[in-house]
């Protein structure tokens, strides 16, 4: 099958959207601009016009457009080009578009796709850095994916765009590059189901976004040391797919939690909660996480080096439970 | 608050103050992109004009000519903070300038002049000019919240009695009642379609039951097809 990038299998699920359904348009600040989405909305401007909106540093009020154009039945897809500028968009995001619905009694649906971009290392420091996927998994009302090959950055941003809900869609740069098999049509990866990306016996690792590379590589190597890892990509974080990291943990009795956010309070926390709660005496090991620490993202490259855990924090930690 | 009605157009009325600015310009852009007539309108107060959020929505959509209007209800408090306390420029039409929108201040208790602004900026925003800020002047006669009349001297101590006898009578229903020129017998007809239609309303909410445990889902989420 033909192979694309992470970045370019973005763009073209937008632009099969965009073709295909005249309700959906894209809006944020630097749509038009590389030095803001990479080249994931390439050509997208001048192929559908007025259906691509480049906006004014306003998070607020563009995310309450976007809103508002949904729930008058478009379809909008709304770029954040970094999680941290979406903290000035909350109220919107969380107040509105995550209760509009059941406030006002299932009567209004929110049909909106937030895609947030990751955008971290190279010396950016804290503000320019944050992978935030915990907190808006927190709030009832919102859905979160997060793709980790371009195969699923496509299914999923046309599933997140037909989901009828509040959807966070985060992509994450270090990613953009990333090649892989992707079909020419549309397609669809479910939204709610996480997939085994390495299947394994001896230890199970639930993972997202850039750590399921991550993990990956840590599995192949884990062989040669005679441990069978079995690497699950969440692909969405709410709703969390329960049932299939139970499934593997009963099976291997050992588990990882891999995220690419800070770990207290966190996705990993709520996974190690999950399987504790759900497997009591049945683990072999304790469960481990592996995370950044709770710091904020340092300015200096030789500090970045160890806030950014990769596939040796994976191997290290996992080689404490055997 | 919570108010929603969307087969006349009421898309929901959130209680977080000037939340739903940005969302009545959401609204004004589909009806730009989808190249329809509608026209959307925001309703906010005077406390409303100090949240950041309000004018980013009005640069974007004067930027854009959306065909919303903006009109604010001065009613001369924020909950309880009378508005020279709260703004550094109590002209609240005048904010318009910034955005090159039309602005301007009109008696709210009188429903021609209202309707003849409204008119007008509605006429504006079809023809592809834009949005309009339309602020009326008014008055609460009630308190912010609950029965309290925030009357000085009593329980919440806001305002002076006198103000609020002389805008009581501004009362608008009495004045549009001079300008119908409706004899007593139809007056009173409309009064009693009124008070029934109310009547009715509230019989039925007596009557219905409240919502049962395997409702506290109900609504959240849409079924995906």
């Amino acid at each position: 099958m033909r192979k694309i990038s992470y970045a370019q299998s973005i763009r073209e699920a937008t632009d099969q959207l965009m073709e295909r359904n005249k309700d959906v348009f894209l809006i944020g600040q630097g749509v038009t601009s590389p030095w803001y989405v990479g080249s994931t909305c390439d050509g997208l401007a001048k192929k559908f016009n007025e259906r691509v909106i480049d906006t004014p540093i306003s998070e607020a009020a563009i995310t309450g457009a976007a809103i508002g154009a949904s729930i008058t039945k478009l379809r909008p897809i709304l770029v954040h080009p970094r999680l941290d500028f979406m903290y000035l968009a909350m109220d919107q995001i969380i107040n509105q578009a995550a209760n509009w619905r059941y406030m006002f009694g299932g009567k209004i649906d929110v049909s909106l796709v937030i895609r947030g971009i990751i955008n971290r290392g190279g010396e950016q420091g804290a503000q320019h850095s944050q992978a935030i996927q915990a907190i808006f998994a927190h709030i009832p009302g919102l859905k979160v994916v997060m793709p980790a090959t371009p195969y699923d950055a496509k299914g999923l941003l046309i599933s997140a765009v037909y989901d009828g809900n509040p959807v966070i869609y985060i992509d994450d740069r270090w990613l953009y590059r990333l090649e892989g098999e992707v079909p020419e049509e549309m397609y669809r990866v479910p939204i709610g189901k996480a997939d085994i990306k390495n299947e394994g016996k001896d230890i199970t690792i639930v993972t997202v976004s850039y750590m399921v590379q991550e993990s990956l590589k840590a599995a192949e190597e884990l062989k040669e040391n005679g441990i069978s890892a079995e690497v699950i990509d969440l692909r969405t974080v709410k709703p969390l797919d329960k049932e299939t990291i139970l499934r593997s943990v009963r099976k291997t009795r050992r588990l990882v939690v891999v995220d690419t956010a800070w770990k207290s309070f966190g996705i990993s926390a709520e996974i190690s909660a999950m399987v504790s709660e759900n497997t009591f005496n049945l683990l072999k090991a304790p469960i481990k996480r592996v995370s950044l620490p709770d710091i904020p993202a340092p300015a200096s490259s030789a500090l970045e080096k160890v806030y950014y855990p990769n596939k040796d924090n994976v191997i290290k930690t996992i080689k404490t439970l055997f | 608050m919570h108010i929603v009605a969307p087969e006349v157009g009421v898309l929901g009325t959130p209680p977080i103050v000037a939340a739903s600015i940005p969302i009545a310009v959401g609204a004004a852009l589909s009806a730009s992109l989808r190249k329809n007539d509608r026209v959307s309108v925001s309703f906010f107060g005077d406390g409303a004009v100090n949240e950041g959020v309000f004018y980013e929505s009005l640069n974007f959509a004067s930027l854009r000519k959306l065909p919303v209007i903006f009109v604010c209800e001065n009613n001369s408090y924020a909950t309880h903070m009378p508005s020279a306390k709260i703004l550094a420029n109590t002209n609240i039409a005048r904010k318009a300038d910034a955005f090159r929108i039309p602005g301007i201040t009109i008696d709210g208790n009188d429903a021609i002049t209202v309707y003849r602004a409204v008119k007008e900026a509605v006429e504006r925003a079809r023809r592809g000019k834009g949005p309009s800020l339309i602020e009326c002047k008014t008055y609460r006669w009630r308190g912010h919240v609950g029965p309290d009349d925030n009357i000085q001297g009593r329980h919440t101590d806001i305002r002076p009695r006198e103000e609020l006898e002389k805008w009581i009578k501004k009362d608008p229903i009495k004045r549009i009642e001079l300008v119908l020129n409706i004899g007593n017998e139809e007056k009173e007809e409309i009064l009693r379609e009124i008070k029934n239609k109310i009547n009715e309303a509230v019989i039925f909410a007596e009557n219905s039951p409240y919502p049962q445990e395997e409702d506290l889902s109900k609504g959240l989420f849409r079924e995906t097809v």
